[in-house]
């Protein structure tokens, strides 16, 4: 642990203090047995990254997945996921070619919810890794899309799922 | 970091993990696999065996065939739903007379802790003569989830089915009948302990067909 401090430490002295926040939404399906009954749902997540030089940066985020029903019941799934990420861009700043990698770590609050009852929350831990297209957007902004994959690993089975991203972030302090 | 140890183990024992993608991923009422057999004791003496033995259309609907000794249940899957088709007889005059014949929704899948429904049925039928009424209604509410004996993560349902028919000729009052049942359903092995008033079956063995 006092390691990883430390690099964290090195690294942020080393780099100019820039820091950009961003949001991104998104349709997620799930993948294996536990969405034959639970349908796609949306992803929303917000970010906040700090940057270590313009290729590399990472900090925390918040995701919310909310899954519906597959066939017309009320059945939803809820996933809230405080989560560390980072991300890695190989021509950062390019107004149309900046392609990258980010990956995350982080606890996941499942809840399923249906006809006004509600199974016990599970809390597990969680990890997604995708792939960005970035590009510049204008007036400070940088657009991304993409996809993720991603894991729940619960006990006994994990919920595994595949998620297309668009994502907007912006420099916010330097 | 010493500080916040303390805050992050708290936090981490606030936290609750439990099966919850496992359930979702599980069959709860497996039968739509032919040869699937399950094997039931019975409190107070004897056993039960329940089969999948074949695929039929009734009710103009195609479905999987069980068999309990002499007697058969007709099951379907569809839509994220498990459908049993409803034959309800009154005995009248020594003949058995059809009075309601449907397919009505048994469970809804996901099962979720709190769930509840209701199905209800109201018919009538002329004959010999006399007019039947019969009105049944069964709520069906998931109560919770057990453990029964190495069956993990079963929910448990509580079932309260009302059937009051009506020979409506002179002489003839209405008859009600009250059944209440606990149901245990198992991950992928489905009904493993069913409990009424007047009986108690328990899963001894599970079978799975190909």
């Amino acid at each position: 642990m006092r390691l990883t401090l430390a690099l964290l430490a090195a690294l942020c002295a080393a780099a100019p203090a820039e820091i950009t926040a961003g949001m991104s939404a998104g349709p997620v399906f799930p993948a294996g047995g536990w969405g034959d009954n639970i349908g796609n749902g949306l992803d929303l997540q917000v970010f906040g990254r700090w940057m270590f030089n313009g290729r590399l940066g990472a900090g925390p985020g918040l995701s919310l997945s909310m899954y519906g029903d597959e066939y017309d019941g009320d059945a939803s799934l809820t996933v809230l996921t405080p989560e560390l990420s980072a991300a890695f861009h190989l021509r950062p700043g390019a107004a149309s070619f900046s392609p990258g990698l980010e990956a995350g770590i982080g606890y996941s609050r499942s809840k399923l919810e249906s006809g006004n009852g509600s199974d016990p929350a599970s809390w597990d831990p969680s990890w997604r890794a995708g792939f960005r297209w970035e590009f510049g957007m204008g007036a400070g902004f940088r657009g991304a899309a993409g996809f993720d994959f991603r894991g729940v690993l619960a006990e006994g089975e994990s919920g595994d799922a595949f998620a297309l991203v668009f994502r907007v972030s912006r420099e916010v302090l330097r | 970091m010493k500080r916040l140890s303390p805050l992050l183990v708290l936090l981490l024992a606030s936290c609750g993990s439990n099966p919850l993608y496992l359930r979702l991923g599980a069959d709860y009422y497996p039968v739509t696999t032919i040869g699937n057999q399950w094997e039931y004791e019975v409190e107070g003496g004897g056993y039960l065996i329940t089969t999948v033995v074949d695929q039929t259309v009734i009710g103009e609907r195609p479905c999987y065939r069980l068999q309990t000794g002499a007697g058969y249940a007709y099951w379907a899957v569809e839509d994220g739903r498990l459908d049993h088709y409803e034959d309800h007889r009154v005995v009248f005059n020594g003949y058995e007379v059809p009075v309601l014949q449907a397919w009505v929704t048994y469970l809804d899948f996901p099962l979720c802790t709190g769930q509840s429904r209701v199905d209800s049925a109201s018919t009538y039928v002329t004959a010999q003569g006399v007019t039947i009424s019969h009105r049944w209604r069964r709520e069906t509410t998931v109560s919770g989830l057990g453990q029964l004996g190495s069956w993990d993560e079963c929910y448990i349902l509580q079932q309260q089915e009302r059937t009051i028919d009506w020979v409506q000729t002179g002489g003839f009052d209405p008859e009600t009948l009250l059944v209440e049942r606990t149901l245990w359903l198992a991950p992928d092995a489905g009904l493993v302990r069913k409990v009424t008033p007047d009986s108690t079956i328990t899963l001894t063995s599970f079978t799975p067909g190909s």
